[in-house]
């Protein structure tokens, strides 16, 4: 694991205030490296910019056909 | 006694060859001599069941019929609510919790004559198997008790013959992997079609009430029973309760469905559970549906997506309990609770970008030509309870993403002789079309409609 993600996994943990075992370590570093290859997954996805107005097309909210999604 | 279907039972209390206590008696015999093997049930209301069959067997010979599920015994898994017995959704943390009032899944089974029978296991916080030593059981396979159930009890307790509906929260599957590793059937309905209210929260933008019923029929009458807006959801859509019994006898005809050809291929599918697959839609296209191959793609994204809203959602409802008492969790729920930590609020919205797009290609792309898909339930038939990668790996979660509405159904019986199951997936809102196409299938194969009676040692043997 690189200084960055040692860091960012340390960092995830203190700011939740949650404590893991020793020898739980390794599986929940396994566990924040598949959530950051799921954040590189989503971060290919092309969403708007900030310069873009709201199209009503995108964006994240209630749907009147499916609320909640 | 036979193992009677709901629609089975209902026409012999109609007849008087059988009474609501008369049946109730009888599972619960059945209970008492074969789930100690399954560990599928973990409480059992005896005396109010047989007290409010005795009132429903009044209530019909005085011609109070309140329809086809008056008089019908039903399970819950443990994470829905009914007041004045405990919610413990399978962990110590909420162990000592009773609930206040009954989930509205609740209130509508008994406004349609329902009966509830007991509560049947769940994973922890139907998130993760409990650890060994646990006081909680992981209910197994009644094709074969060395294996598992899937993550929760409402598929074995079916299966079993225990009750012919069983209700379990679906978020990212779990009624429909149970009623596919157990051979039973299971419903997610359209997000928004059955309320939540009393049900645990678990991720909110994927929780489903999900069914798991031991016929198709059976599963279209309770869906029917259940379904309908409550302001008390904010999920809740308004739209209208379908007419389900009406679809069920128009058949494939005309209809046309779109395998989803690559699910079939990804690996680690298990080649048993691919042709299983093939064999049903050649089924249906025999029975006049036409049948082609299609591509779902986004192969990356969908899980992606998915497993980002799921712990990010359920991250948010368990980070204050996870800081102040993690050793109320048992380890897999706690590190699987714990990932959550990790999503940062940019990706989460992100991920619902990538939802919202993913919604708009199935439909558009897929719904636009096709009126269903058919795809696998879970990637393999029923593991060991002890094998270190626990339960298959499933085709599910994806449709908890876009919201609509997914049925599992058996269609096959591997060389071990565990069940396999299809997925038949709808338009949002039109379970219509997807029971119509699960009726037909049924019905096609209805020597499939058989009973684990084998493996357990049940006096049952095919369900009526």
């Amino acid at each position: 694991m690189s200084d960055a993600e040692e860091a960012g996994f340390t960092a995830a943990l203190a700011e939740a205030g949650l404590g893991i075992a020793a020898d739980r370590r390794a599986a929940m570093m396994a566990a924040y490296r598949r959530v950051r290859c799921w954040s590189a997954i989503l971060s290919r996805y092309e969403v708007p910019s900030s310069t873009e107005p709201c199209d009503g097309s995108r964006g994240v909210g209630p749907c009147p056909e499916r609320s909640g999604i | 006694m036979a193992a009677l279907s709901l629609v089975a039972a209902g026409r012999r209390f109609r007849d008087g060859s059988l009474s609501p206590p008369a049946l109730i008696q009888s599972l619960i015999a059945e209970i008492a001599a074969l789930d100690t093997r399954l560990h599928s049930v973990t409480t059992l209301c005896r005396a109010d069941a047989l007290a409010e069959a005795a009132r429903l067997e009044r209530a019909l010979a005085q011609g109070k019929d309140r329809g086809p599920l008056h008089g019908i015994p039903y399970l819950l898994t443990d994470v829905i609510d009914v007041a004045g017995l405990p919610t413990c959704c399978g962990s110590r943390l909420r162990r000592d919790r009773v609930a206040a009032r009954d989930a509205r899944v609740v209130e509508r089974l008994r406004r349609a004559g329902a009966i509830l029978l007991g509560k049947v296991a769940t994973f922890e916080f139907a998130t993760a198997p409990p650890e060994p030593d646990a006081p909680f059981a992981v209910a197994r396979n009644p094709w074969d008790p060395e294996r598992t159930a899937g993550p929760n009890g409402a598929g074995a307790s079916v299966a079993a013959g225990f009750a012919p509906l069983a209700l379990a929260l679906d978020t990212g599957g779990a009624a429909r992997s149970a009623a596919a590793l157990c051979g039973v059937v299971g419903l997610k309905p359209s997000f928004g079609r059955i309320s939540r209210r009393g049900m645990m929260r678990l991720a909110d933008s994927l929780d489903h009430c999900g069914i798991v019923a031991a016929t198709v029929e059976d599963l279209a009458r309770a869906t029917e029973a259940l379904s309908g807006f409550d302001a008390a959801d904010p999920g809740s859509a308004e739209e209208p309760v379908p007419d389900l019994g009406r679809a069920l006898g128009l058949g494939v005809a005309g209809l046309r469905i779109g395998l989803v050809r690559d699910w079939l291929h990804r690996d680690p599918i298990a080649p048993e559970v691919a042709e299983a697959v093939l064999t049903a839609a050649a089924v249906l296209e025999r029975l006049g549906a036409r049948v082609d191959e299609v591509v779902m793609g986004a192969t990356e994204l969908f899980p992606a997506a998915a497993h980002t809203i799921y712990l990010a959602e359920a991250f948010a409802l368990h980070a204050r309990d996870l800081a102040a008492h993690p050793e109320l969790y048992g380890r897999p729920a706690r590190e699987r609770l714990m990932a959550g930590a990790f999503v940062r609020g940019a990706d989460y919205v992100r991920a619902q970008e990538v939802r919202r797009e993913l919604i708009n290609r199935v439909d558009s792309t897929l719904f636009g030509r096709y009126d269903l898909l058919l795809a696998p339930v879970v990637a393999a038939p029923a593991p060991c309870v002890d094998a270190p990668a626990g339960a298959p790996g499933g085709f599910t979660l994806p449709f908890n993403l876009t919201g609509h509405p997914a049925l599992s159904l058996l269609c096959g019986f591997s060389d071990r002789g565990l069940p396999l199951a299809a997925q038949i997936v709808g338009r949002s809102f039109d379970e219509a079309t997807m029971f119509r196409a699960a009726a037909a299938f049924e019905a096609a194969m209805h020597g499939n409609l058989r009973r684990p009676q084998a493996s357990i040692g049940s006096s049952m043997a095919r369900v009526e």
